[in-house]
Parts: structure tokens; sequence; C-alpha cells
């Protein structure tokens, strides 16, 4: 299934390229119009551009099968190597956002769920509303404006190797996995405080308590498990789009991202460069998707 | 009486509204003896549910106890605190409900519901609730235990989520069982078996039950006592053949007639016209006056009292108004 999802954004892909105008080889050469003819013909060749768009079609396939995107056409260094360099800090930030989106998001959620009418709700879904409706870039710029420059406590961006310096390199990315977190800890905080309530009000809770089970146990032994699917939903959607939702982030810190490397890729028409990012980040969005449904199987027996 | 088990005197229960305080539960006062089953009759919204989770300590949010007591074993419940009424429910009064599919957690295994069940009160390892669970899965006649101690409520019918319902109300062998509307759910069939169950399980555990319903008929068969209510307070209350064969209140009387029987199937089913009062338009007389077939210019302006007919039969009626008021 998975595979399948993974080819048919391939294909779009491939056809997006190419029905879109411009010669990637006259854009690889440079603007400049006194460009040899020749020499444009002999990047056409040797990128496979001159053989039949069906032809380009079955090996574009029969490559990205061998995980083999060719080399970028701008600098000559294999897409594959350029993605492996940048894909970790990526993946880095978005896992550390999403882990802590979805402890922020939970817990606030379920205060606000269990607190009903009381000071810490009004709170917590006004926050949430503010994180919601806030764009990213101007939570950022706010941080970095607010944190770095007048408090000076976080350097704005930068990256700086864990190896090197895993101090400074967690401190680096402290300002962006919060601009990126928060917004989405607020989502989840919303999700989990409806959800949470829906399911306080089932029959079975009545029960729960009849059996003598303290309120604890009756939240965290039962409730919460019943409330998790919608929870789940909500931060795998945003787990797979965070991968590419990335972009203003790593630009605005300055982080050598994936998205550094596909804007870059873009605006050179680096075909090669191109598919290779669309096809990780679709792989990714694909895969977690996938694993959501796994997890839905293990919380709910019904869903089996 | 000296082997009282609970005696429930003038409770109040009342939802807080915009309109203030409205009593769904109105000077309620009753009591269940050791090892009877007393049944608890009235249409919906009479307040037995509301009743039935004043005793358990689990009104529903915006709704309070205002006033009353509730002695378990001579002590008041409505004097104990949370931490104490946990300690309570489900070891000594235990509670199942109207429908038993909504009522257990979805996503949680049977047996591992009777398990916690038993673990919540006794501390038994994880293997002795277990095999417990086992056991009381087989003795509320469930067959095939071993099968559906690993089964989800889903994959049960009702009248089986039924059973494991009964099983974790009994895992801690409780003094007093509280059936809210039981069977209400399930087909006729499976009411019958659900009903002769309980009967047969108050007496092999030796204990009280509490079964509410709104069919006269589902208790016919079983009860010792009933206290039949309307709009949250009691019409009558007594012997269960004596109250069958001499109906005093009309309300009882109306109820009675509203069985269905077998044998006149082709003809419509009695029921009492109108319905029964919203909570904020009680009547300041009787509250069945508005339906009453027998109402007299008394019953809309005052509310009648408590009457003892003989030993044990009450009646809350302007009709027998010559007899000796209950709290002389
Ligand atoms: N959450 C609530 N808020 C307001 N009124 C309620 C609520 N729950 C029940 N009631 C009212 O309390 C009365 C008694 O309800 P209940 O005890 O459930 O009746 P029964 O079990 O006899 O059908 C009804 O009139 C009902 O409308
Ligand atoms: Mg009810």
């Amino acid at each position: 299934m998975a595979l399948i999802q993974i080819f048919i954004v391939l294909s779009l892909v491939f056809l997006l390229l190419h029905i879109m105008p411009g010669d990637p080889a006259v854009l690889a050469l440079g603007t400049d119009r006194t460009v040899d003819p020749q020499v444009v013909e002999a990047l056409r060749h040797e990128l496979g551009l001159d053989k039949p768009i069906l032809e380009q079609y079955l090996i574009y396939i029969k490559n990205v099968a061998n995980l083999n995107f060719g080399n970028s056409i701008t600098d000559k260094v294999p897409v594959m190597s350029y993605i492996a360099e940048r894909i970790p800090r990526t993946i880095e930030l978005a896992f550390l956002s999403i882990i802590v989106a979805s402890i922020i998001g939970v817990v606030l959620g379920m205060v606000a769920a269990l607190e009903r009418k009381k000071a810490a709700d009004i709170i917590t879904t006004s926050l949430a509303a503010l994180g919601i409706s806030l764009p990213v870039f101007v939570l950022g710029t706010l941080f970095i404006y607010v944190f770095s420059f007048s408090l000076r406590l976080l350097p704005a961006g930068g990256f700086i190797a864990l190896s090197k310096n895993a101090g400074a390199h967690y401190a680096r990315l402290v300002l962006p996995v919060a601009t990126l977190a928060l917004p989405m800890a607020a989502s989840i905080a919303r999700m989990t405080r409806s959800s949470m309530l829906e399911v306080l009000n089932k029959e079975f809770v009545q029960t729960l308590y009849a059996k003598g089970l303290s309120r604890q146990k009756v939240v965290f032994g039962h409730v919460l498990r019943n409330a998790m699917i919608p929870i789940v939903t909500i931060i795998g959607l945003q787990f797979g789009n965070l991968i590419g939702g990335t972009v203003l982030i790593e630009y605005l810190f300055n982080l050598p991202g994936l998205c550094s490397v596909l804007l870059k890729a873009i605006s050179y028409r680096d075909y090669p460069l191109i598919q290779g990012c669309i096809f990780v980040m679709s792989s990714f969005y694909i895969l977690v998707n996938m694993f959501v449904d796994i997890l839905y199987g293990a919380l709910d027996p019904r869903v089996r | 009486m000296s082997n009282c088990l609970l005696e429930v005197k003038d409770l109040v229960t009342a939802f807080t509204t915009s309109k203030g305080p409205l009593r769904a539960v109105d000077g309620v006062s009753f009591q269940v003896n050791s090892g009877e089953l007393i049944g608890v009759v009235g249409e919906s919204g009479s307040g037995k549910s509301l009743t039935s989770l004043s005793i358990m300590g689990l009104v529903p949010y915006p709704g309070k106890v205002v006033s009353g007591e509730i002695f378990f074993e001579g002590q008041d419940l409505l004097k104990l605190e949370e931490a104490e009424m946990v300690k309570i429910r489900g070891k000594n009064i235990a509670m199942i409900f109207q429908d038993s599919r909504v009522s257990l957690d979805p996503v949680c295994r049977c047996g591992e519901q009777i398990v916690e069940a038993i673990r919540t009160h006794e501390k038994a390892t994880r293997e002795e609730a277990r095999e417990r669970a086992l056991e009381l899965i087989g003795l509320v006649g469930i067959p095939n235990p071993a099968r559906c101690v690993n089964a989800y409520p889903h994959e049960l019918s009702g009248g089986m989520c039924q059973r494991i319902m009964i099983a974790i109300a009994l895992s801690c062998r409780p003094k007093l069982l509280i059936a809210d509307e039981p069977t209400t759910a399930l087909d006729v069939t499976v009411q019958a078996q659900i009903l002769e169950l309980l009967d047969k399980l108050r007496h092999d555990f030796d204990m009280s039950v509490i079964l509410i319903t709104h069919n006269l008929g589902v208790v016919a068969g079983v009860a010792d006592r009933i206290a039949v209510m309307y709009a949250g307070q009691i019409m009558e209350l007594g012997d269960i053949g004596e109250i069958l064969n001499h109906p005093m209140h009309p309300y009882t009387q109306g109820l009675i007639k509203s069985i269905p029987k077998l044998e006149v199937s082709s003809k419509r089913l009695y029921s009492i016209s109108g319905t029964v009062p919203a909570l904020d338009k009680m009547p300041s007389g009787c509250r069945f006056e508005q339906r009453c077939p027998e109402a007299m210019a008394l019953c809309a302006t005052v509310l009648p009292e408590m009457c003892v007919l003989s030993d044990g039969q009450y009646v809350c009626c302007h009709k027998y108004d010559t007899w000796r008021s209950a709290y002389e």
C-alpha cells in the first residue's frame, strides 16, 4: 500500500517537472544569454533530457527503485549523499518538535478537560487559540527578537554539529523547536481536551467509579487510552507535515537542513535533487501515516 | 428493624440550574433489609437512577445531594469523605447499569475489567485475580469462560456484557447490589435469564438487591417488596404480593394495568395518559394530580403525606388521609 502511494507521488513529480516551462540545462549553465548551444546540447544528453519522455520516465522509475537519483545538476554531487548529509538535521528538528508539542499538548489538554470551568481551562483554551492563529514566522521572529536580541539568552540560529559541541548544538535548536512546537501543541491540546471530555461523559466511566476506582485510576487507566485515537491522529498528521513544514523555520533560523536543499533545487530547476527531496519527504509522510494506522489497531480493538 | 442493611431517610437530590435548584429526588425514604430484593418502579424520569447514584455517591455534576441521610450498616454515607466512599463502592455496594455494552470499557478485555475490580479492593496477585475472574465468569452463566476473559466487550452480545457487569459487581462479594434497569436494553428471553440469574445469585451470595425498572412486570416475579416512584417521590411502598393484589395508589393501579400480558396482546396496551411533569414545573400539590383519574380538589394544592396502611405498607395519597400518618 505504502509502496503504491510512493510510486504515485513520484510519477506526479516527474510529470509536473516536465510540464513546467524552462530548460533545466540552460538554467544549470547560468542565466548568461551567450551560452553555447552545443554545450547545452551536451548537458541535455548527459542528463538524458534528449530522450523521449516515456523512456525518461522508465529510466527514472528504475533508478528510484535502486535509490539512485543521479547527480545534482548544479554541483555534480550525488543527490543521495546530499540528502544523507542534510536530512538528519531536519529529522532531528522534526522529532524534537513533535515530542515537545505532544507532551505539552497532551498535558495541557488533560488539565483543561479535568479542570473544566476553572481558570486552568480558560487559560489553556485561549493559549491554544492564540497558538493556532499565529503564523510560525511571526512566532519565530518574535522569539528571536525576545530571546536572542533583547534577553540575549539563546542564539538566533545557525548550526553546530552534535559531535563538535553538544551544548551549542542543542542551544541552537531551542528556538526553532519552540517555534514549531507551540502551534502544534496548541492543536494537540485542543484535541486532547475535547476528546477527553467526550470520553469522560461516556457511560463506562460511571461503571469504573462504581467499581471503586479513584479519579486518577479512572483517568490514567482508562479515559486517556480511550481518548487517544483522535489525539494520535492529529499528532501523526502534524508530524507528517513537519518534514516539509520546516522550510520557513530552517530559513528563519539558518539551519542547513533538507528544506534549504529543496529551496535551492527548485530555484535552479535541479531535477534530480528535487526528485530526491520529494521522494524522501513523501516516503516520510507515508511511513508516518502507516505507523499511525498500526497505532490505531493497538489502541482500539474495534479497529483491528 | 434489626436486619436493616440500608436506610435512606428523606433524601433530596437536586440539580443546580439558572432557575435555581431543581429537586429530581424529593424526600425519598425507604429501607433495604439483609438478603431482600426490593424493586424500585416508576416511569422514566421519576428519579430512580438519581436515587441509586445518590446512594453510590456518584450524582453527576451539576446534581448534588441536598439533604437527607443514607445509613449503610449504621454509617451515614453522606458524611463520608470521597477517600472513604471509594473503599465502599464496588466492595460493599456494587452497581450495574442499563446498557451493559456501553458500560464496559471498550478497549479493555473483559477479564481484565474483573481483575481490576478485584485488585482495587483486595490484595491479590494478578494470577489469583485472574483465576477468580474466570470462576466468576462461569458463575454468571457464561459458556466457555476461558474464551470470554480475553474477549473485548464489542465481541460479546448485550446479554453476555450484562453478565460480565454482574461478574464485576460480584467480584468483591458486595452486601448490596444496585441494578439500574439491568434488562431494559435486552431481548425478552435474555431479560428473563438475567433476572433469574440475579435472583439466584442474591441467595448464593446472601446479598440485598435494589432492582430498578420502569416495567412493573419485570420485578413482579422476583421482588420481595417494591417502592413505586413518581416525579422524585415514593408513592407506594410495601410487600410485592400485597401491592400487586391490592394497589392502593391510583398511580400504582395505572402501572399494573399497563403491564403487557401475553394473552391479550391483540388489545392496545394500556398506558397512563400524560407525562411526568418537568422538574421546573412541579405542582405544589400531589405530583400525580394532573394525571390522576381520582383527583380531588385537595390534591391540586396540598402535598399528601405518607400514610401507614398496615405493617410495612405505605401509600402517599389523599384518598387515605384518614389513615395514620407515617410520621406519627
Ligand atoms: N444532568 C442532568 N441535568 C438536569 N436534569 C437531570 C440530569 N440528569 C437527570 N435529570 C433529571 O432528573 C430527573 C430524574 O432522572 P433519573 O433519575 O434519571 O430518572 P429515572 O432513572 O427514573 O428515569 C429527570 O427529570 C431528569 O430529567
Ligand atoms: Mg434511569
